[in-house]
């Protein structure tokens, strides 16, 4: 199966005060469409930013990352924004919904930046609202909404655009055991139904159950590839 | 095109964070108000609503005129003025006063800022002087006329004394004074000075010609003087020592005035005056046909003459208005005596008299300097009930000195704007997390201006229109209560609304654009992250 998301031997170095601190270290990568691919580690190991650098976030000082055959570091700002909006979502670990707007109006949120009517738009939205199990809350505000229902809010916007790949950044690590499973199950039914590829930085083992693939990182370098 | 989501989005925002939004819009509702009254106070122009401050501080008021049409007429000796307070009517014999002050030194003519800021110095330790300063002259005399002539702008504590240490400061002037039989002192009406500069070296050394005896002094040295200023109808003023023991003392000077009657053609190079020169090609002395008896002029043989006043128009003005101007540059110091309720009609006069001028009066504070600094505005009613006759007027309050207000006014605007952009930075700082979030999710630098534009926006207008709704009603009742009609209440409402856009929006503008700035250059993962 031809690869989705491509690192080629991909290096991150921060200047910093007190010298070059290298935060990933040749790191080489292929993700397929469709796959569902945990990066682990402690922290510190540089998983949030080699996510950074496959999310067009952060530029890396080595290699290459290509995603469809395209290397990000090549694209103009512009481009980046097109990819984040249509082709890439992110779910984080402190959710990061907006509190001022519902739970609709998140999931309505990326959709509003994309053409199309306000009716399909909001039939969409909805439908990603049922499809995270929070049909029904669609009117209340993030702090009336737990943790794991805010997650679910943040992996429906998330789906929003139906993206090629979606990454989450710890998304678990602020959640209970149950919620974390619930979270899981979420996220493998969506890999299996949707098709979508997940790439999901975590150091919690859990997702060794669900993930199609487990890599485990330490000190910037992969060292197994599950 | 910025996507109108956003807009929508960073309005919804603003209103559903008000509580946040509140603070920033206290403060810039404070930073409004501030702002008005620190402007008015600063440029002395909006006037009305930094009425109670002005009050406070004290000071004089400037109004520009881009040009001095006055034409100058003589009034008989032996004229009467009249002066017209709410209370009384007054008058009496037109005199010739002058004034009797040492003065130890001011600029020359091409002084250079360090002989100008020097003699400032020396006219700032006069007990009769609030403040002299050279630096409001400076950039005029560098723009305007470079090289010509300095000058010192001296505010008196008291009007009256004001108009002394006008000749002290300015040398030349042409002092019309109007001295009420029955007064105490002499009431300053007008008084008008010349731009050039001396020095007593200067008189000693180029225009002491007669041993001693007799100084002729106008317009500039002998060499420049300018011909125009002899024709006639021109005004000058001679100055000579005062007469100590049989010799001259340069240190204390006496002023009299003169106007050209005749044409005069000046000698190439001369200005060896005396007086026989004077009377013979046209110039007549003015020395006091009416002058306080206390006086001495000396040299006798220079008390004929006659008393002048330049403008007929400024008659009618000076039983209202008392004024040292206009310099080259068309600035004029009005002084209203008789409250506001006369202003405009002040105002109306001068127009009148001088159409090509903009006359932008600022009456009320003209008043509230006059409450606080003029003496002399109460002697004419004493002495018409001769109450007070021959007492000594008690001495004025002393002014403060302008550049407190100006230090005040500088001060309070920058509190406001710190105030502003101090919560304002609150409100975006915390939306680090959502502007991230947002960036995650694709919106472009762009459309987080439009977001930060809307809401930020949205705070500077509710603070606005708060600061405008504390503002207008005390503008409205100052202006009211002080006679200024709906005419005056109208142009202190646009004032006030051009100085409060004028501050707000660019503040705003620069906001947002520093906030774009922040957005653009925001760490995006870190930041969700929680960093």
């Amino acid at each position: 199966m031809p690869s989705l998301l491509e690192a080629d031997d991909v290096g991150k170095t921060y200047v910093t005060g007190y010298g070059p601190v290298q935060a990933v270290r040749g790191v080489s990568l292929a993700v397929a469409a469709g796959e569902f691919v945990a990066l682990a580690g402690p922290s510190g190991c540089g998983k949030t930013t080699l996510l950074a650098m496959l999310g067009g976030f952060e530029r890396p000082t080595g290699g290459h990352v290509r995603l469809a055959g395209r290397d990000l570091a090549q694209l103009p700002p512009r481009e980046l924004v097109r990819l984040r909006r249509g082709e890439l979502g992110f779910i984080f670990q402190g959710f990061h919904l907006l509190q001022n707007l519902t739970a609709l109006e998140n999931v309505l949120l990326p959709l509003a930046m994309q053409p199309g009517g306000a009716q399909g738009r909001l039939a969409r939205a909805k439908e990603l609202l049922e499809l995270v199990g929070l049909g029904a809350r669609g009117n209340h505000f993030p702090h009336q909404m737990s943790g794991g229902e805010q997650q679910r809010v943040a992996i429906a916007r998330a789906l929003a655009n139906a993206p090629k790949v979606v990454f989450g950044d710890e998304p678990t690590a602020n959640l209970d055991q149950d919620t974390t499973l619930a979270v899981l199950d979420l996220f493998a039914r969506l890999n299996r139904e949707t098709g979508q590829t997940f790439v999901v930085a975590t150091h919690d083992p859990l997702f060794a159950d669900y993930a199609g693939r487990f890599i485990r990182m330490r000190d910037g370098q992969l060292v197994s590839q599950g | 095109m910025t996507n109108p989501v956003f807009w929508r989005l960073g309005w919804q925002m603003a209103r559903r964070a008000m509580s946040r939004s509140a603070l920033a819009a206290i403060s810039l509702a404070i930073a409004t108000l501030v702002g008005a009254f620190s402007l008015t106070i600063d440029t002395g122009r909006p006037g009305v609503a930094a009425l109670s401050v002005r009050r406070y501080l004290g000071g004089d008021i400037l109004v520009q005129v881009p040009a001095v049409a006055a034409p100058g007429v003589a009034l008989p000796a032996g004229g009467t003025w009249t002066w017209q307070p709410p209370s009384a009517t007054e008058s009496g014999p037109l005199a010739w006063f002058t004034p009797d002050l040492a003065w130890e030194g001011a600029p020359t003519d091409q002084a250079t800022a360090g002989d100008v800021a020097a003699a400032a110095a020396v006219l700032a330790r006069s007990p009769d002087v609030a403040t002299a300063s050279p630096l409001r002259a400076l950039p005029a005399m560098w723009a305007f006329a470079p090289g010509r002539y300095a000058q010192v702008e001296v505010v008196a504590r008291d009007p009256a004394v004001d108009a002394a240490t006008g000749f002290a400061g300015q040398s030349l002037v042409a002092g019309r004074y109007f001295l009420a039989s029955e007064a105490t002192q002499p009431v300053a009406l007008v008084d008008g000075y010349r731009p050039a500069l001396t020095t007593p070296a200067d008189l000693q050394n180029g225009y002491a010609r007669d041993n001693g005896r007799l100084l002729a002094w106008s317009l500039g040295r002998p060499e420049r003087l300018p011909a125009p200023a002899l024709a006639p109808g021109a005004e000058m003023a001679l100055q000579f020592p005062t007469w100590r023991g049989g010799q001259p003392d340069w240190s204390q000077l006496r002023s009299v005035g003169l106007r050209v009657v005749g044409d005069y053609a000046v000698p190439d190079g001369e200005w060896n005056w005396q007086s026989q020169t004077l009377t013979a090609t046209g110039i007549q002395d003015l020395a006091p046909a009416n002058a306080r008896p206390d006086q001495e002029i000396e040299p006798a043989d220079w008390s004929t003459g006659t008393v002048l006043v330049p403008a007929a128009y400024w008659t009618s003005l000076a039983a209202q208005v008392g004024w040292k101007a206009p310099d080259d540059q068309g600035t004029w110091i009005l002084r209203l005596r008789d409250g506001l309720a006369q202003v405009n009609q002040v105002a109306a006069s001068l127009q009148r008299a001088l159409p090509a001028a903009t006359v932008a009066s600022i009456p009320d504070l003209a008043a509230a300097s006059m409450d606080a600094r003029d003496p002399a505005v109460a002697i004419p009613a004493q002495d018409a009930s001769g109450a007070e006759r021959g007492a000594t007027p008690s001495p004025p309050p002393a002014a403060t000195p302008p550049w407190i207000g100006r230090l005040t006014a500088g001060a309070g605007y920058l509190v406001a704007v710190l105030l502003f952009a101090g919560n304002l930075y609150v409100v975006v700082v915390n939306r680090r997390r959502e502007v991230a979030g947002l960036l995650a999710a694709g919106a472009s630098i762009g459309e987080i201006a439009a977001l930060l534009g809307a809401e930020i926006g949205a705070v500077a207008a509710l603070g606005a229109a708060c600061g405008l709704a504390l503002a207008i009603p005390i503008l409205t009742w100052q202006t009211l209560s002080n006679g200024l009609g709906i005419p005056g209440l109208l142009g202190a409402w646009g004032r006030l609304l051009a100085v409060v856009l004028g501050g707000v929006v660019p503040l705003t503008a620069c906001a947002l654009g520093l906030a774009t700035l922040w957005a653009a250059r925001l760490p995006v993962l870190a930041v969700l992250r929680g960093g």
